[in-house]
């Protein structure tokens, strides 16, 4: 190694160099061959080094905002170093380059390939790890069924993980999801992360960027900060041109190539993006006792379907209901906290339903009809499940795809027929706080696939409780809604329903609880609601 | 791989090599990373021209060199400091190393393990985003000189520990 090329480079190195320094060296590149090759090793080693050690350090806090961001030297330069060279290896190499990069920096590659920082309301299936905070993540598969969970990977990414979803983490670069709500947010500086989904490529530039995938493979993307390249593609793995997103971008992506990419709102609240700021700091985690409760331990299993006395008016006031007879369910027996009380009516045009709810964070609901009506529940609301087919009767013999998965049972054209009894409604009910909007889904069959959201004709309204720890709701639901039209539920009926409340966090994002009420006792507490129709209780008409 | 999916793996795979020869331009880590930001967006809006018959490290650093170059204008010297033949040169040359760049990084990661802590240390805080040696200095109530070449001496021991490293592997 030539001494003065050596000395020249540490000065320019460490930002030390004189003017006549800087000449001197270019005066030597411009000569000699074997001095650029020395230059350009030592400045490899240079370049190196700042690629293994910028980004970890630099691991940011959450962008409050979705607005774009002043010019910033480590923001503007998408390809710093850590960030992409392990984009490099994500990109191509795979596991092998990442694990040489792993050793260029031990004591912060020795590290886990991530770690659980910070988790709310965590439920995953039986059988796998809790996720708890500290815990460390290897490469594999990670799947919630609810809650949240925030994973800091070794070199300084963040990702949030909102259950339920499917993730697979390939390595500190990559992640392939399957389903469900993922946020990514890279350190500062830092870029290159490829986030790949069943109908998208994501590319990050520099940035925070959440995708959501839904039902069928579509692919919502949102960017809060900086710019991703994302790339449609199909199940056969054939692409569509690249789209650039920048902040305040949300796009949707079909897994069909021949459906546009088609623009959405943006909605700042359509991911958590901390976990912590999100959702507090209470947690807790799956086990037998938790997934009891998951399924619901019901007490009751009729209720009467009252006529109304007079015309009812729907503003979350009760003036015109009985309220006799109903049910009341504490959710604890030692906690008033969370409770409901339900009651039905019913006349020649509408269904009736009232309830009050008590819950410590009342009407938060934070999933927008628009987009998540599908995942509301987890957001707090009550969920009635109701059949007003009389021939089907009680209990009604009809079952979801889940339920036949569930059990490996292939369905016969009459068993499939039965799960799509267009008279089979699960009617969600929720409070959407952003737009303070009083909302319903109504999902037909067992299969839910075909789904009305704030059909016109239904009303409902919401009541906050004077102590702002509870709320009532109200419904009315015209017939025709639930395919009943020209054959409403009589005096006398007795036809299948179930309830199920729901509880969420503060944010109004994560599920906490629930209670399942009205259910048919003789069904085994195992059996979802909402994947056997013969687990719902019973409704008389009056 | 389609042309799309390969765009996005070579455009990754490249980025060090991009970024160390930026380096040996530029000379300063902060501004590297920004002209290669700069190129960086070039190629996304050139993909549609790229030939996957072509080298994607010789495409891409054509588009690296300009930005380079255009960074050299921008810095507002006159005469140039390094003209466009030197810059040509190093560019070219820089291409003919890639196989030799890939090993050396591998070396690297293992010589950095073989440093004493408080050496590995002192690197790391060099190696930190914005961090300067003057301010480390500073902090170390020593002169930035003197830290310097404490940081030369690193180097150096990193450099032979690599070249070692690979004269070993060679005649294994």
């Amino acid at each position: 190694m030539n001494v003065e090329l050596e000395t020249l480079f540490n000065r320019v190195a460490d930002g030390l160099q004189s003017e006549q320094d800087e000449r001197r060296l270019v005066r030597l590149l411009t000569d000699s061959a074997e001095l650029r090759r020395e230059f350009r090793l030592l400045m490899r080693l240079h370049s190196s080094l700042h690629w293994g050690y910028a980004a970890v350090a630099a691991a940011p806090g959450p962008v409050q905002t979705a607005g774009r961001t002043a010019p910033n030297r480590l923001l503007i330069a998408a390809a710093v170093v850590c960030g992409v060279m392990l984009a490099a290896a994500a990109a191509l190499a795979g596991p092998t380059v990442i694990r040489m990069a792993g050793r260029l920096v031990p004591t912060l590659w020795a590290a886990p390939l991530a770690t659980v920082v910070d988790a709310c309301l965590v439920l995953v299936n039986e059988g796998q790890p809790p996720l708890r905070v500290g815990d460390a993540v290897k490469e594999g598969r990670i799947e919630l069924q609810g809650g949240a969970v925030e994973l800091r990977l070794r070199n300084g990414v963040t990702v949030v993980l909102e259950g339920p979803v499917d993730l697979l983490l390939r390595t500190d670069m990559e992640a392939f999801v399957q389903t469900g709500k993922v946020l990514v947010r890279m350190p500062r500086g830092m870029s290159g992360f490829r986030l790949e989904t069943p109908s998208t490529s994501v590319l990050d530039l520099g940035t925070e960027f959440a995708v959501r995938i839904g039902d069928r493979g579509a692919t919502d993307i949102q960017v809060y900060d900086g710019e991703v390249i994302a790339t449609a593609r199909d199940s056969t793995g054939r692409e569509g041109f690249p789209n650039r997103l920048v902040v305040g971008d949300a796009l949707r992506f079909s897994s069909d190539l021949e459906v546009a990419v088609a623009s959405i709102p943006f909605a700042e609240g359509r991911f958590i993006r901390s976990v912590r700021s999100a959702a507090g700091k209470e947690r807790y985690f799956a086990d037998s006792v938790h997934a009891a409760h998951y399924c619901g331990t019901p007490r009751t299993e009729s209720i009467q379907v009252t006529r109304p006395a007079a015309a009812v008016t729907i503003d979350g006031h009760f003036d015109d209901w009985p309220l006799e007879p109903g049910f009341h369910r504490q959710r604890i027996d030692t906690s008033p906290d969370d409770a409901i009380s339900g009651w039905m009516m019913h006349d020649a045009d509408r269904l009736y339903i009232a309830a009050h709810i008590r819950d410590p964070a009342p009407m938060r609901n934070a999933f927008d009809p628009e987009f998540d009506a599908a995942e509301a529940w987890r957001g707090g609301g009550l969920h009635v499940r109701l059949s007003t087919d009389r021939a089907m009767g009680w209990p009604a013999a009809a079952d979801g795809p889940a339920y036949f998965k569930q059990h490996q049972i292939v369905p016969d054209a009459e068993q499939v027929g039965r799960s799509r009894n267009p008279r089979l409604s699960h009617l969600l009910m929720w409070y959407h706080a952003a737009s303070s909007a009083p909302c319903l889904s109504i999902a037909y069959g067992m299969h839910m696939a075909e789904v009305a959201v704030n059909p016109s004709g239904a009303e409902g309204a919401f009541v906050m409780d004077e102590d702002r720890r509870g709320y009532r709701l109200e419904y009315a639901i015209p017939w025709r809604l639930l395919n009943a039209a020209v054959d409403p539920p009589q005096p006398g009926d007795t036809l299948p329903v179930s309830w199920q409340a729901y509880w969420s966090d503060e944010s109004g994002r994560l599920w906490r609880d629930q209670v399942v009420e009205v259910r048919n006792l003789a069904e085994a507490d195992r059996i979802f609601v909402f994947e056997r129709a013969a687990t719902w209780g019973r409704s008389e008409y009056q | 791989m389609n042309a799309s999916a390969r765009f996005i793996s070579e455009f990754a795979r490249c980025q060090r090599q991009l970024h160390a020869f930026i380096c040996s331009v530029v000379w300063n880590l902060a501004e590297a990373d920004d002209v290669l930001q700069e190129t960086n967006l070039v190629l996304w809006q050139k993909a549609e021209q790229y030939d996957d018959s072509r080298d994607f490290l010789a495409w891409a650093m054509r588009f690296a060199q300009l930005q380079a170059m255009a960074w050299v204008k921008r810095r507002n010297r006159l005469p140039l400091l390094i003209e466009p033949e030197l810059l040509e040169l190093l560019a070219s040359e820089a291409l003919a190393e890639s196989l030799e760049c890939e090993a050396q990084r591998v070396a690297l990661s293992a010589c950095i393990e073989k440093l004493p802590a408080d050496h590995r240390g002192l690197i790391a805080s060099r190696y930190e985003p914005d961090a300067s040696v003057n301010e480390m200095a500073a902090a170390r109530h020593t002169s930035p000189k003197a830290l310097s070449e404490m940081l030369r001496r690193i180097r150096r021991a990193l450099l032979a520990c690599v070249m070692k490293t690979l004269a070993e592997e060679s005649y294994a």
